[in-house]
């Protein structure tokens, strides 16, 4: 019986170390941009529930059009992409989104605009 | 308004770390995060145990718990946090005194515990990963009065070491931790506690336009528990024990669901006392 929990402790062992060496690279999706939105790429946002914070913080910021998906945030967990959607006209703060970003719980990568800009929060 | 709840909370006698727990543990992760959760706990069971075998039980011995957990969590960000976690309790047994079967039953406010989980994130790609260290304690603040208490009196340390991982996909969690019991009222002493938890879960189902979903997980918990002493007259017992079992958790926006299960896989008494038995777990959470 005492070799059978041994066994079963490796086996959940051994799947354990499995699912915490899984692959980590980013989806290959390509990062298509429409207009009047910026999309940015965070680093480990996997968990819906957990990513609420990101949505919280985003939404706040004043030149964020609300009127699209929830509260003007749409986050991709599949592919680490939170999508920004800006009022028409309006100037994005890039510095705000990467700290609100932050200050939801994860690390922006780059953002990436409608013109074909790739900012990163060193430019800021 | 959040400040008013939380100071409320605060007031009430704040908090611990549970794992596998999507509010307490994976969530809030975000400054200024606050989220509560209500989860009722069933346990119990009419097999007498001595040892790792059934044995008889003419007398009818039998052990029956229900706890409904009113729980807590406060985020100052993502790598600190307080919780609180405040059981009601409804006990009921049938004890061998003076070679009798007697039934005893309570139920009352049980001891609250207030835990402060420290976190060291780590994010990889499409894999996050944290590890985790968490001081608790537990306060005397349930009834150590009657021939049935609901607790034992006593101020309670608890330290838990864990580490989870997540990909879009998959999930685990390994957690080790102990509880430190030391003498409370009436002489009582519950032995020290020593756990080891073990999650690995899957993410079936996802909807990024709903922000809704559902994963799936299996659990494996083990226990030790040192012998109380003989003054103790709480449910508390010394042994071995593996349980297994699955939980589900359905989640929209900010509001979960999780239920769970497990099954008594292994169970070795240090003396004559009834087997945990199945165990049911249902809860419903919400974060801010």
């Amino acid at each position: 019986m005492k070799k059978l929990y041994k066994n079963l402790l490796t086996t959940l062992l051994v799947a354990f170390v499995g699912v915490s060496t899984l692959s980590t690279a980013y989806s290959k999706d390509r990062v298509t941009v429409n207009e009047n939105e910026t999309i940015i790429i965070v680093n480990g946002i996997v968990c819906s529930f957990c990513s609420q914070g990101v949505t919280k913080k985003l939404s706040k910021l004043p030149f964020i059009d609300s009127s699209k998906y929830t509260d003007g945030i749409k986050v991709d967990i599949e592919n680490q992409k939170v999508i920004v959607a800006i009022k028409s006209g309006a100037h994005a703060d890039f510095e705000k989104i990467f700290a609100s970003i932050q200050s939801g719980g994860y690390e922006p990568i780059t953002a990436h605009t409608f013109d074909g800009q790739i900012i990163t929060p060193e430019d800021k | 308004m959040k400040y008013f709840i939380f100071m409320s909370v605060m007031m009430m006698g704040v908090s611990a770390a549970y794992a596998h727990q999507p509010v307490m543990d994976m969530a809030p992760r975000w400054e200024d995060g606050y989220g509560f959760q209500i989860r009722q706990e069933r346990y119990g069971s009419d097999i007498l145990m001595g040892g790792d075998s059934e044995i008889a039980n003419p007398l009818g011995l039998e052990r029956f718990v229900s706890k409904t957990w009113f729980e807590g969590v406060y985020t100052f960000d993502r790598s600190a946090r307080v919780t609180f976690k405040l059981p009601y309790i409804d006990q009921d047994r049938v004890k061998n005194v003076g070679g009798v079967g007697v039934k005893q039953s309570n139920k009352g406010i049980g001891d609250i515990i207030l835990g402060l989980p420290l976190k060291y994130y780590r994010n990889r790609g499409a894999y996050t990963e944290n590890f985790g260290f968490t001081p608790s304690l537990r306060l005397p603040t349930g009834s150590s009065s009657g021939d049935f208490p609901i607790s034992d009196g006593s101020t309670d340390l608890g330290l838990s070491f864990s580490y989870s991982g997540e990909s879009f996909k998959y999930y685990s969690l390994i957690d080790a931790f102990a509880w430190l019991n030391t003498e409370g009222a009436h002489g009582m002493r519950e032995g020290n506690e020593y756990g080891l938890d073990i999650n690995l879960g899957y993410h079936p189902y996802h909807d990024n336009d709903t922000n809704s979903g559902a994963f799936v997980m299996w659990d494996v918990t083990a226990r030790y528990n040192d012998d109380p002493n003989d003054a103790t007259m709480t449910t508390a017992s010394g042994g071995t024990r593996i349980q297994t079992g699955p939980l589900a958790v359905l989640y929209k926006d900010n509001i979960m669901f999780r239920t769970e299960y497990k099954y008594p896989l292994y169970e070795k008494t240090n003396n004559i006392s009834n087997s945990r038995g199945h165990e049911f777990n249902i809860g419903v959470g919400v974060t801010f």
